[in-house]
């Protein structure tokens, strides 16, 4: 039940005196403020960072021991205040709203003071124990802001508490500060004290909620009623929604703007008035990333920048990669020969051997050269903080095919998983563009169609090819945006995002980042494709692929690709990679360019690239848009990558 | 500023006309509530002071600074802004 609800039941929510459950701590700020950081620095590496607002999109939990004490640490996502819009906003609202938290630790980046404190204020009124973490102190200061923790505190009435959470520093005391809060909600004696008028009428809604339930207090109820706040309306009697209705047009009349702006306006005065009797703002110091964005974001040289980073990236890929790729093949072509010296040919041990000999090999050879230069670069690019700059670059452009910069967040993360791509289209507001991101991002290359674009067109083509698909890639998703504006046309007023300030990547993070995205590879994909090798191996060894690679045969037909090929591609359904290595099996060699020819090779690859998105995304989209939607964009990719790679056959085949 | 020059300091125009540099308060707000409460969330609310910093090729978004954050706003939603331009 939700806890707005208790306003019309009879049952007291209070908190238990004796504690069975561990004391739950919640991290709430706005976005980019630092809560995933200080979660990580807690619960170890558990919950995504990166530079860019609304990088968690759900609540992560874990239970941690911090001083000595047990405790359930949540991370909610980054919500500028408690009027939800997006989906992402909407949970962590209900989280706040069902009382998830014993305390809140209310994260606030000092170097955004004033702005934060309107959250602060908020969550305030919740009446909920709360200690508030001054984070990003050095940040503050360069920017030339001192603040007092002492005054805040004594304000506010709520512990505040300094830290630099990239650095650790003084975590342990704010969660020391925060198990000593446990029942002890700030005082309502001198909270948000309004202007007179206002709380006139927010004593009037009050009234009339006749004081039943005691979560949410009545004085926050009323406020989001003054804001005509859909959810809590649901919750009230019908008698306080008139009221409510009444006070509303009645400061309307008096100040000339709509209740909601009066009440806007009310926060940001008061966390204007607290930021002045707070904190004093001097010279900032010189600060270079200023400079860096100048050049960054340029209107020629920026966009030069991208291109140039692009490229570099994609060679830097490339030449760790084939070097790694030719040398662990090799090891593991040696490997065989003497192991195989033990093993009759033909036999049902040695075609299992073998499959399995060549499951690890194709992960260790063929996948892993490429994904871990690449999940190391979009690590670094992502904790730079370089995303924001691309979607302010690249937003006109995207605009022109029915997208905005904020949808840029997914595409961008598709090219690493297309799976937290998806998750990510939940901080975009409109449903039509979460599908509109969400299709056009599966259609971008992950890391392991990356995988089969280097480990195949690359490696046998030539790196000039590939990036030709890449190119390819990209015409093709502008041009499906395109047409999907036209089907579907475009609403959302346009991008408003926040841009951070850059950091220096910190090697710690950006390292457990890859391993937590490599072990995903290692943990689910490895064994997938050590277990398709031996399924392949035991079906070509009773002769029963014969009958799926017949009935994939108008299609390998039309394509001009090898009969035996047919099989590896329902494999990649399950995993991209998969169909790749699987294709060394199928063809019996890992020297895939004496099975294929080259224009075969670029043919298999399109396909691969553009067709079906994997199992794992479909589960993930099915999730997000629903099944029909699924179906839709599923039956789009199929039919675009038969179109494309019958295109690329009657051109280079 | 010479790019100040042809417009008069208290002349009330759309935020996207604002020359890069310059600094303006916001006016009024005329759009929908949804997205003025967006907007409101981030600072951009009647009264607040904003720099343009840059702005986009193709169109692109406006970077402005508000309350010591760095805000992308699209380029049409920077013209229902309504804005006086700071001498």
């Amino acid at each position: 039940m939700s806890a707005a609800a208790c306003h019309g039941c009879a049952a007291p929510c209070e908190t238990p005196l004796v504690r069975l459950t561990p004391l739950r701590v919640a991290l709430i700020g706005q976005p980019n403020c630092g809560k995933s950081t200080i979660f990580n620095f807690v619960a170890g590496y558990r919950s995504a960072t990166a530079n860019f607002p609304g990088t968690t999109v759900h609540l992560e939990r874990s239970q941690v021991r911090v001083n000595g004490s047990a405790m359930e640490l949540v991370d909610v996502p980054g919500i500028y205040s408690l009027t939800a819009t997006s989906p992402v906003e909407k949970a962590a609202k209900r989280f706040m709203l069902e009382r998830g938290a014993d305390v809140i630790v209310n994260v606030v980046d000092s170097s955004l003071l004033s702005r934060s404190l309107e959250l602060t204020l908020e969550l305030r009124e919740l009446g909920v124990p709360m200690v508030v973490c001054l984070n990003m102190a050095d940040d503050a200061r360069r920017k030339g802001i001192q603040v007092s923790a002492a005054q805040l505190s004594m304000l506010l009435d709520v512990p505040v508490v300094e830290t630099i959470a990239s650095r650790g520093l003084g975590v342990r005391e704010l969660f020391g500060r925060a198990i000593a809060q446990e029942n002890r909600p700030p005082s309502t004696a001198n909270a948000t004290h309004w202007q007179p008028g206002v709380e006139q009428e927010i004593a009037r809604v009050q009234s009339s909620l006749n004081g039943c339930g005691s979560f949410p207090p009545a004085r926050f109820v009323a406020v989001k009623l003054l804001e005509a706040d859909e959810e809590i309306q649901q919750h009230v009697s019908r008698e306080a929604r008139q009221v409510a209705q009444q006070s509303r047009a009645r400061l309307q009349r008096a100040q000339l703007r709509e209740a909601e702006s009066v009440i806007m306006a009310e926060r940001h005065d008061r966390a204007m008035r607290l930021f002045e009797q707070s904190a004093t703002v001097g010279r900032p110091q010189k600060d270079f990333r200023l400079m860096l964005d100048n050049w960054l974001t340029h209107r020629v040289f920026g966009y030069l920048f991208l291109l140039a980073l692009l490229a570099g990236f994609f060679y830097a890929i490339f030449g760790i990669g084939r070097v790694l790729e030719a040398w662990t093949l090799g090891a593991f072509e040696s490997g065989w020969t003497w192991l195989a010296g033990g093993l009759t040919p033909g036999t049902l041990a040695f075609a299992i051997a073998r499959s399995v000999w060549d499951g690890f090999a194709g992960g260790a050879g063929i996948v892993l050269p490429y994904l871990v230069p690449f999940l190391i670069g979009l690590a670094l690019l992502e904790d730079v903080g370089y995303l924001p700059r691309v979607a302010y670059l690249l937003d006109g452009l995207l605009h022109r095919m029915g997208l905005h910069g904020t949808s840029v967040v997914p595409l961008i993360l598709g090219y690493g998983c297309t799976v937290p791509a998806c998750l990510a289209t939940r901080i975009l507001a409109c449903p039509r563009d979460r599908f509109a991101a969400s299709l056009l991002a599966s259609l971008v290359p992950c890391s392991a169609r990356s995988t089969v674009i280097f480990a195949m067109v690359a490696f046998y083509l030539g790196p000039g090819w590939a990036l030709g698909i890449y190119a390819l890639n990209a015409v093709v998703v502008f041009a499906s945006g395109w047409l999907l504006k036209r089907v579907w046309p475009e609403t959302s007023p346009g991008i408003i995002l926040e841009v951070p300030r850059y950091q220096v990547p910190s090697a710690k993070i950006v390292s457990r980042k890859v391993w937590l995205r490599l072990r995903e590879f290692v943990v689910v994909s490895w064994p997938l494709i050590v277990a398709g090798s031996v399924i392949l191996s035991l079906a070509s060894y009773w002769k029963l692929d014969g009958y799926v690679n017949a009935a994939l045969s108008p299609l390998t037909m039309l394509l001009g690709l090898p009969l035996v090929v047919g099989t590896t591609l329902v494999f990649g359904v399950f995993r991209k990679e998969l169909s790749m290595v699987m294709l060394a099996q199928a063809l019996g060699t890992t020297q895939i360019a004496a099975a294929m020819s080259a224009p075969q090779i670029l043919v298999y690859t399109v396909f691969v690239t553009f067709y079906i998105p994997c199992l794992a995304t479909l589960v993930a989209m099915t999730k997000e848009l629903g099944g029909l939607l699924t179906l839709k964009a599923a039956a789009y990719t199929l039919a675009l990558a038969t179109a494309l790679a019958a295109g690329a056959r009657m051109l280079f085949l | 500023m010479a790019a100040l020059a042809h417009v008069r300091a208290s002349q009330d125009l759309p935020l996207a006309s604002v020359p890069r540099g310059a600094s303006a308060i916001i006016l009024r707000v005329q759009l929908s509530p949804e997205v003025a409460r967006q907007l409101a969330q981030l600072g951009v609310i009647p009264g607040a002071e904003v720099v343009v910093l840059r702005s986009a090729s193709f169109g692109g978004p406006l970077f402005v600074e508000i309350r010591g954050a760095s805000i992308l706003l699209a380029r049409k939603l920077t013209r229902k802004i309504l804005v006086r331009i700071l001498p």
